[in-house]
């Protein structure tokens, strides 16, 4: 768009915008500013997002359809984020910090998933990702920082990584560009499969896939559950939406080396989250496993590559639902963390008479997890059900459908029975919610019941998507 | 003469006790007693729509083209890029089942007066389980069956662990895992089916009529490690998938073990359904979507099946006649009565299919009684245990009466109900299958003997008399009026088949035309 006389195209509005935004908050971070500062971070995410789905591709950047959805997910999971830190991140001396952090997250995030040039791809994922190092740390309390620590590694291994697997893949086709390189065969096939292996294992740190999934139970146990929101639902997202790009635009045609792989991953994944989950005691590694769990469903994205795209489809609308569900458990966790100060599932035991609209959220939230219609969860594993068995997957969809009922252990047995079988421990304390965290679960609530219909009703848009 | 269905109607009874839930959760928490009040108001109007549906199917005229006789029907597409459309529809079989699914669903909310705490929690649960009952016999677009289907579980989980007995978080748990394995097998069964035909739409009637079993009968298997593989048709393999998927509901024996302890530990209105209806939604799969979409391999597999039913005929029954507790007793007597149900309907003549689907309209009525009647007991003597409630015919004079009423509807007396369907069932047997399976009447002696020995215990046996028994009553005015009527219906049934057998006809002339 124009202005004042020049043409500033509107991605670069959109991250110049939030460059300002971000030395706002620099500024303007006194806890006093708190309320402020959210709101301006939120209409800044909002308008910038909106300028980004509004353009065109430029130069590197390509904001397809593709990008577009993933804006979708961040945008949202974002400002729900800001909202609750406006509470639990409330405290800080330093508020602004915090929101800025965010903003820079959303940089990174947006350049990484729009663009199909390797090395853009990975300064925007650490770009999205170091400053959530920062974030879960700024509380200060010896697990928060350990688990900023545990992360930090993480990333740092894993960037390092996927440096090598940028280098070797380079270095077997000859060019940086995901759609040059679908197009391009190779003779160099050892050192591109050395390369694809690289990929994988940088990747999986964050894609939660199973040998190297071990940060997550610490990390999640241990951050602020605003950062956790931030990390499960979009930093996964955008790890799934890169590995995506990478995978279906720049190397389908050695989709015989890579899908069998995924596949085996997605199954341990998945089981061993799911199995893991039963034994837990506490509600944040019980979601950290389940998150383990829904990264190996995701993971069948990759397995399951073939001729139809139904199961990327599928699979964009599980990151979608799966956003909001894993936001509705963290705030819950937020909300009993601030009522009896700690996330033991001891402390859910009758939730439903003590704070009755939360455990009726919750139980939505975890029947949707687990894949019960008419919620949200039970159509976007249908989708993906829907995409294995058109790609030919049978033997994994079978999989699937049973690590599906399996969660039926730990979501409805271990939450939804405690809160509704089971009596408190202390009725005299009822739960109040904040309004802070009561925004993020009637939107997620509402999403999950009610938007899906709307995302089923408009699956033609979907449908245009390719990456 | 020309009954009419008004605009909608089949959506009205789908989604009133649906919008209904909510509703009686509020009137709960506004006044007690008003949760009770409207549960059974909507129960009845239910009633009344399901009655008016059935007599609108059997004046309206047949349906010819279609796969099934869908004579009242509302179709609307829905999502359809992904396929979905909201297909509703009534047939011979679904108006049955709709009938029994209200008349008990009726039964049950009204001898629930014994269920005192988180009453409007418990009245709103029900409504939700009324509708999605309604809404797996009327769906007919898979996927829309498949939410309703699923959907059943999500009350029955909290009705069974919250109102239940002593092992219910246990028994309700286990209800829950175990049928939704199940449900997802056939899920991923009838996906597969529907990704090989290629047709656009989750209908179940399209997919029928896109006579996928010829496709799909001539891909070779082998199944099983190398040295003792086996070679098989993927038609076969999907029925096995298909039969497991929904035999665990009905329950067929090897898959029958979460019934025992989730018709016990539920609290007694809710066994009633369970028994009355949950089971039959397993025969009606079978009936509706299994063997339709592959009638060959059912052929084929038919007399396997046979065998398993007639299995759980004899296993069941030996099991019941060991049983202490009256409750396990009347659930291993509903698995027997499955297996003539399970029989029935691969027996391939149409007198077995009828006597297959008049079955579990008379076992649901007869079996609900029995249900009705524990529940009783457990109420006023707070005992299961035979031993328990032995010898108190005295004091209870109504209940005695109904229990031996309920225990001969139970075993097959001609003029009840359930004879009808099990002759009907043996004789539909016979024809088809000769003599083979001669000693399957010897079924019905070992029925006779469990129920007639619990009768001879609790009523027929020495009585009761003294302190402890001073305090017990004898039936309430709501369970009076639920047991008169089921008593009634059992009657009528019993000796005027009919009623319910004339909308059978059709349906059990296709699935007949099918297998044989």
């Amino acid at each position: 768009m124009m202005i004042a006389g020049i043409e500033i195209a509107n991605y670069a509005l959109a991250l110049i915008l939030w460059i300002v935004g971000i030395l706002v908050s620099v500024l303007l971070d006194k806890k006093e500013y708190k309320v402020v500062i959210s709101a301006i971070a939120i209409v800044l995410l909002a308008v910038g997002y909106h300028l980004l789905f509004y353009s065109t591709s430029a130069g590197l950047l390509k904001i397809d359809n593709y990008a577009r959805f993933f804006y979708i997910v961040f945008a949202s999971v974002s400002i729900l984020a800001i909202i609750v830190m406006a509470r639990n991140y409330g405290d800080l001396k330093r508020y602004g910090i915090a929101i800025a952090l965010v903003l820079a997250s959303n940089i990174g995030l947006v350049l990484a998933i729009s663009t199909t040039n390797l090395i853009l791809l990975i300064i925007g994922w650490k770009l999205a990702s170091f400053p959530i190092v920062i974030m879960i740390a700024l509380k200060r309390n010896p697990k928060a920082i350990e688990a900023s620590l545990k992360f930090l590694i993480m990333e740092a291994v894993g960037m390092a990584l996927f440096a090598i697997g940028i280098a070797a893949i380079f270095g077997a086709t000859g060019t940086l560009d995901l759609a040059e390189m679908g197009a391009v065969s190779i003779g160099y096939e050892k050192l591109l499969y050395f390369g694809i292996l690289m990929l994988v294992v940088g990747m999986g740190f964050e894609m939660a896939i199973v040998p190297f999934h071990v940060w997550i139970p610490d990390t999640y146990a241990g951050a602020p559950v605003a950062s956790v929101i931030y990390i499960s639902a979009i930093l996964k997202a955008l790890a799934f939406g890169i590995a995506i790009r990478i995978f279906y635009l720049g190397l389908p045609m050695y989709a015989e080396f890579w899908a069998p792989l995924f596949a085996i991953l997605a199954i341990v994944t998945m089981t061993a989250g799911n199995l893991a989950a039963i034994t837990q005691v506490t509600m944040r590694r019980l979601m950290a496993w389940s998150s383990i769990a829904h990264a190996g469903y995701l993971l069948t994205v990759l397995a399951a590559f073939g001729a139809s795209l139904q199961i990327l489809w599928g699979g964009l609308v599980h990151i979608l639902m799966y956003a909001f569900m894993n936001t509705i458990a963290f705030v819950s966790v937020g909300i009993i963390e601030e009522t009896y100060g700690s996330d033991s599932l001891g402390n859910f035991d009758g939730l439903s008479r003590v704070g009755g609209p939360l455990a009726f959220i919750l139980a939505v939230d975890m029947f949707s997890l687990t894949g019960i219609p008419p919620l949200g969860g039970f159509w976007s594993k249908l989708l993906l059900v829907l995409g294995m068995i058109d790609n030919g997957a049978m033997v994994l969809a079978i999989i699937f459908v049973i690590n599906s009922a399996i969660s039926i252990a730990y979501y409805i047995r271990n939450v939804v029975g405690r809160m509704y079988l089971r009596e408190a421990k202390d009725p005299s304390i009822k739960i109040k919610i904040s309004l802070a965290y009561l925004v993020p679960l009637v939107i997620g609530f509402l999403v999950i019941t009610v938007v899906i219909l709307a995302v089923l009703w408009y699956f033609p848009l979907i449908k245009t998507i390719s990456p | 003469m020309n009954v009419n269905v008004f605009p909608y109607e089949l959506s009205i009874t789908l989604f009133l006790p649906l919008l209904a839930a909510p509703v009686v959760y509020i009137a709960g928490k506004y006044r007690r007693g008003y949760e009770r009040l409207l549960a059974i108001i909507v129960a009845i109007v239910e009633l009344v729509l399901a009655i008016h549906i059935a007599i609108a199917y059997y004046t309206a005229t047949p349906v010819k083209n279609g796969v099934f006789d869908l004579r009242i029907y509302e179709k609307y597409d829905w999502f359809k890029e992904v396929g979905l459309s909201f297909y509703v529809g009534v047939d011979g079989l679904s108006a049955v089942m709709l009938l029994l699914a209200t008349i008990l669903s009726l039964v049950a909310v009204i001898s629930s007066n014994h269920i005192k705490d988180r009453t409007e929690f418990y009245y709103s649960l029900f409504m939700l389980l009324e509708a999605s009952l309604v809404g797996v016999f009327i769906s007919f677009d898979f996927i829309l069956f498949y939410v309703f289907w699923e959907l059943v579980l999500v009350p029955m989980y909290f009705l069974i662990a919250i109102w239940g007995g002593p092992r219910r978080k246990y028994a309700a748990l286990k209800f829950f895992i175990y049928t939704h394995v199940g449900s997802v097998l056939l899920l991923v069964s009838y996906f597969y089916l529907l990704h090989v035909a290629n047709i656009g739409t989750f209908s179940i009637d399209a997919l029928i009529a896109s006579n996928i079993e010829s496709v799909v009968a001539n891909t070779e298997v082998t199944v099983g490690p190398p040295g003792i593989a086996v070679k098989t048709s993927l038609a076969i393999i999907l029925a096995i998938f298909f039969f497991v998927g929904f035999g665990i509901k009905v329950p067929v024996v090897p898959f029958h073990t979460w019934l025992p302890d989730a018709h016990v530990e539920a609290p007694s209105p809710i066994s009633i359904i369970l028994a009355g209806v949950l089971l039959k939604m397993g025969g009606y799969g079978l009936l509706r979507i299994a063997i339709p979409l592959l009638p060959g391999a059912f052929k084929a597999l038919a007399f396997y099946i046979i065998l398993i039913g007639i299995i759980n005929i004899f296993y069941a029954a030996f099991v019941a006649l060991a049983q202490k507790d009256i409750k396990r007793l009347i659930a291993y007597s509903s698995i027997s009565h499955m297996g003539i149900v399970v029989v029935g309907s691969v027996a391939g003549s149409v007198i077995g299919v009828l006597g297959a689907i008049y079955m579990m309209f008379a076992h649901g009525l007869v079996n609900g009684m029995l249900f009705l009647l524990a529940g009783v007991y457990k109420n006023h003597v707070h005992s299961r245990l035979i031993s328990d409630i032995a010898g108190l015919t005295e004091k209870m004079k109504w209940t005695s009466a109904f229990l031996v009423y309920g225990a001969f509807a139970g075993l097959g007396l001609p003029g009840l109900a359930v004879f009808i369907g099990e002759f009907l069932v043996i004789m539909g047997l016979f024809d088809t299958w000769g003599v083979r399976f001669w000693y399957i009447v010897l079924g019905a002696v070992l029925n006779a003997a469990y129920l007639l020995w619990m009768v001879q215990r609790v009523v027929f046996g020495p009585q009761k008399s003294g302190d402890e028994v001073k305090d017990i009553e004898d039936l309430c005015l709501p369970e009076f009026i639920a047991l008169a009527i089921l008593t009634i219906l059992i009657f009528v049934l019993g000796v005027y088949p009919p009623l319910i057998g004339n909308f059978l006809v059709e349906f059990s002339k296709y699935i007949a035309a099918l297998l044989s």
